[in-house]
């Protein structure tokens, strides 16, 4: 963490000294007077700072990574030396490893950005057929078509759906506690009695036995 | 056995017509529902044939033979 601090650090101080000609103030690995010199001679400073650095030294394990970015980073400097030596030094299984776990990931990264790209291309495509596609009559036709059907045509437990609201509505049939659907068929005839129905399993529709729909068609209503 | 039937029933409305409002706010969700919609009619027609077509040729609903 402190090293990508330092390298961050040394990263601003050198694009502040490209535009100033100066390190700003507080620029660790500098020293206290203030520094008029090139933006060359800041730099070769900060550097030798960042090499002499003991906790900037790469461990064992993490030479290799290390050694390849400070030489990226600083080539030249002592650590970028002693890097790449170091790299010289890997077994060449070691080598291998890394060279195949380097391209196994790069292998993984390149498929999952084609699987994304390809499902995103995928969508835009089914969205765009679908918004494409005609709907003559707009939705409300078949919508309207179906509201009719269910209804007006469509008779359930005698009557059709329009009906027994109308029914509701005018007092003339209600809807009972659950559990009592379907047993007995609504009456029609001008014998009176009540009938009961179902839509759904806990619901029920009850006509009374006196001034029920029935009577109002025995009476010519 | 459902012991909430009514909150059942009008949970599975509520997420219908919620789902439906959802789907007409872009093009593409309105074709689906125009599209379905017309399944939809299709099915029932289908499934329902003799009720439609005795009360389109004979014009009159015979309650409890339903």
């Amino acid at each position: 963490m402190a090293r990508a601090e330092n390298i961050a650090l040394i990263s601003r101080a050198l694009k502040d000294a490209d535009k100033y000609h100066q390190v700003p103030a507080g620029t660790p690995f500098v020293p206290e007077e203030k520094v008029n010199t090139s933006t060359a001679k800041i730099g070769s400073q900060l550097r030798s700072a960042f090499a002499a650095r003991p906790e900037n030294q790469p461990t064992k394990k993490q030479k290799v990574v290390l050694s390849d970015r400070s030489t990226r980073l600083f080539p030249g400097t002592r650590a970028a030396q002693k890097a790449s030596e170091s790299q010289t030094r890997i077994l060449p299984i070691e080598a291998t490893n890394q060279i195949i776990g380097a391209q196994g990931i790069n292998a993984i990264e390149r498929f999952s950005s084609t699987l994304s790209q390809a499902i995103s291309q995928g969508r835009r495509n089914a969205r765009q057929r679908l918004e494409d596609a005609p709907t003559p009559g707009s939705i409300w036709l078949p919508l309207g078509m179906l509201l009719a059907l269910l209804f007006v045509l469509i008779p359930v437990n005698g009557h059709t759906r329009i009906v027994w609201l109308f029914l509701t509505l005018a007092g003339h049939a209600q809807i009972g506690p659950p559990g009592t659907a379907g047993a007995n068929k609504p009456d029609v005839t001008n014998e009176g009695g009540g009938g009961v129905g179902s839509d759904f399993a806990n619901t029920y529709y009850s006509v009374p036995q006196y001034g029920g729909y029935s009577h109002h068609l025995a009476e010519g209503y | 056995m459902n012991k909430y039937p009514f909150v059942t029933w009008l949970s599975a409305w509520i997420i219908t017509i919620v789902g439906i409002y959802v789907m007409s706010r872009s093009e593409a969700g309105t074709t689906i529902l125009y599209y379905t919609f017309w399944l939809a009619v299709v099915l029932v027609l289908v499934t329902h044939y003799e009720e439609v077509t005795n009360i389109l040729k004979q014009g009159d609903i015979t309650a409890g033979e339903a």
